[in-house]
């Protein structure tokens, strides 16, 4: 009986291996799905931060707002236009 | 034998037990365990976003985050330790008291208070930094900080434009379709959501079931406008200034380019309760008024094109006054201006010299005059892309509102209404000798760098007036400022030459002499000469015991932004460089050939370049 007993015990180690196998494919998947999840709040963070600097950058390069600080120093704008020079 | 029975007995209950769960309660058990552990969850789509046409960004999706604390997680060395330095930072970041924040904050940590509001709607960078606030950078497991977001919807640029860009709002019993947003949300910016089965995998943690979504989301597109955004910082700080100035209810301007029609700039600035200024209503697009003088101009090229004047047509109102049946109307300058020809009229704006055009030369078939004006569109909106344009209001003789008055008022701007941007359009047509183009504020829609559809010039009328009528207007709109005599000529600069037309309009003129207000415009063109740029501006009831006059308070906006957007245009110079080599030299000379060649007409003007010193 000691051969069925062995056979029925590697039986029960394949099927537990099977089981082991199993759940951490699924403990896996899950791990990725709170990665993903994990990322695409940093996504989200790296574009709010984007548009945030975007938005700075915007509103500094207006002529309102330049004016503004350059009044400080003495700067107005100029009342012609600058000239191009190509040169080919 | 007893234990085998007890043994069949306890098999068939569970067996029963079984039989039920598997038959009976399947249908409920199946669906609680659905909804409990399973659900269809949406994709949001992402919403397109709306850029300037020099690639400024006017509108776009961001998270916006709202924080609370559970302030029974810490422990107690931890708590005690930081609640005083977590305060005071709250304090300084959301201007509030830091001793009352704390005082909240124990007491609402002795009550097992489990959810109290820290702050709502801040941007990611105030989230970041209440991220690493003493106890709140223990996160949520040992520090108890909750953080909810939510996407909304951010402008830049705000304020400018900021009612022409927009917003949608869906209510759920209302929509709310403002400007740029609401008028191009269905189809365009706003996405179709998808769809796709979720299984709860932790308390509020769902992964998703199967290998494809239900229904894939489809992002919304991006809008590309026309409008540029220095054109419209120039014009939003010129417009804010001047209303300032003159305490004026309301003012607006809008730029247009000529040739295009593309919308580089709108501004509509209301006052508010405490006398300073916002975006909260767009009256260029949606605020029907009566034109005054403006229309002047309308009334003109009807009267030319049906030859009831020319340019040698005198005018007699004598001591400034028109009687028409038993009313009178009058010139804005007391005595009037003698007998004076059609530029002049039009120079100086006279109203009886407009009332005697049209009264004498339409009296016997008023409809005719009409019936000119409908056929150059003026009775007909403009067919925009976004809500609440109103359509004009031009009366047919015999309807109801006309009377024997009407030719002669209308020939100077009342008893009509338009809109800002409709008379603007007309004049638009006529810097653009003759060519009603429609006021354009969208070039393209795309996705990402993909331009998925193309917006080109709509043609309302190809040629409202004979090219002579045209040119003659055009003149005579130059006349205005460059005359002495003519009413904007304090708008007049050597640099660069402008045409335009001032208007001073009576409104709540029924009530009685003390109501009366006044609503000052300028619409107009520049370069005179080479018209690129079209521009009206608007001021509603400056303050009446200052300046009034459209010159005086509309005119120098129109000016300034047309200074602007000339001193910001560069002049381009091309310099095409030839080398001639020699031979049989020990040095090989070099005879350079400089020829100036203007290769690209940026400029304004060639005639008026700055020197180069």
């Amino acid at each position: 009986m000691s051969e069925d007993a062995a056979r029925n015990w590697r039986f029960i180690l394949y099927v537990f291996s099977l089981f082991v196998v199993m759940i951490y494919a699924a403990h896996s998947a899950d791990q990725k799905v709170v990665r993903i999840d994990q990322l695409n709040k940093e996504l989200q963070g790296l574009r709010n931060e984007h548009i945030e600097g975007r938005r700075a950058v915007q509103q500094s390069r207006l002529e309102s707002s330049m004016r503004q600080t350059l009044e400080v120093r003495g700067l107005k704008p100029s009342a012609n236009p600058p000239v191009k020079i190509i040169v080919e | 034998m007893l234990v085998a029975a007890a043994m069949l007995l306890f098999g068939a209950l569970i067996s029963y037990k079984l039989f039920q769960i598997q038959w009976v309660e399947k249908g409920q058990l199946e669906q609680s365990a659905l909804s409990d552990n399973r659900k269809l969850e949406p994709i949001e789509a992402k919403r397109g976003s709306i850029y300037s046409a020099d690639g400024a960004l006017l509108a776009t999706s961001v998270s916006s985050y709202t924080v609370h604390f559970d302030p029974t997680v810490a422990r107690e060395s931890l708590f005690e330790a930081h609640v005083g330095a977590l305060t005071d930072s709250l304090a300084q970041l959301l201007a509030v008291d830091a001793r009352e924040l704390e005082k909240r904050l124990r007491k609402a940590r002795k009550n097992k208070d489990r959810y109290v509001r820290i702050a709502s709607n801040l941007d990611y960078g105030s989230y970041k930094r209440l991220e690493n606030f003493p106890i709140f950078d223990a996160g949520r497991g040992k520090g108890g900080i909750i953080v909810d977001s939510k996407i909304s919807r951010k402008k830049p640029l705000d304020p400018l434009a900021s009612r022409l860009v927009g917003y949608y709002l869906d209510e759920g019993t209302r929509t709310y379709k403002v400007g740029l947003e609401g008028g191009f949300n269905d189809h365009v910016l706003q996405g179709d959501n998808g769809l796709r089965e979720v299984q709860r995998i932790q308390k509020g943690l769902w992964k998703p079931v199967g290998l494809e979504n239900v229904k894939e989301p489809k992002d919304g597109y991006d809008l590309v406008t026309t409008l540029n955004s220095n054109i419209q910082d120039i014009t939003h700080s010129t417009l804010n200034q001047v209303l300032r100035k003159y305490r004026a209810a309301r003012g607006l301007a809008v730029v247009m380019d000529v040739k295009t029609g593309a919308v580089r700039a709108m501004s509509n600035l209301t006052m508010n309760a405490d006398s300073t200024y916002s975006e909260s209503y767009n009256a260029a697009i949606g605020d029907l008024y009566e034109p005054g003088s403006t229309f002047k101009l309308m009334s003109l090229i009807a009267a030319l094109e049906d030859k009831k004047v020319d340019t040698s047509t005198t005018f007699h109102a004598k001591y400034g006054q028109y009687k028409v049946y038993d009313k009178y109307i009058y010139d804005s300058r007391r005595g009037g201006y003698g007998p004076i020809n059609l530029s002049t009229a039009f120079a100086v704006s006279s109203n009886t010299a407009f009332a005697e055009m049209i009264n004498e030369g339409y009296k016997e078939t008023p409809q005719a005059f009409v019936n000119r004006l409908y056929s150059m569109k003026l009775h007909e909106p403009l067919g925009l892309p976004i809500e609440g344009e109103q359509a004009p209001l031009i009366r047919y003789p015999g309807e109801k509102g006309w009377s024997g008055l009407s030719l002669a008022w209308m020939s100077h701007g009342y008893e009509l209404l338009m809109t800002p941007l409709q008379v603007l359009a007309f004049y638009n047509a006529i810097a653009n000798d003759g060519r009603y183009i429609k006021p354009q504020f969208v070039s393209e829609v795309r996705r990402g760098e993909r331009v998925i559809r193309r917006f080109d010039t709509e043609v309302i009328h190809p040629a409202i007036a004979s090219s002579k009528t045209i040119t003659i207007a055009q003149q005579l709109l130059a006349e205005v400022v460059e005359k002495p005599y003519g009413t904007a000529h304090k708008l007049y600069d050597k640099h660069f030459p402008i045409a335009g037309k001032t208007g001073t309009a009576q409104v709540n003129y029924q009530l009685g002499k003390d109501k009366v207000d006044y609503v000052s415009s300028f619409a107009g063109y520049f370069p005179a000469d080479n018209p690129r740029y079209s521009c009206i501006v608007v001021v509603y009831r400056p303050d009446k015991n200052d300046k009034i006059y459209g010159a005086d308070v509309a005119g120098p906006v129109f000016k300034s932004i047309a200074q602007k957007i000339y001193a910001t245009t560069p002049f381009v110079d091309a310099v095409r460089l030839d080398t001639q080599l020699t031979q049989a030299e020990e040095q090989v000379e070099l005879k350079p050939l400089i020829q100036v060649t203007p290769i690209v007409s940026d400029q304004l003007t060639q005639a008026n370049a700055p020197s180069l010193k």
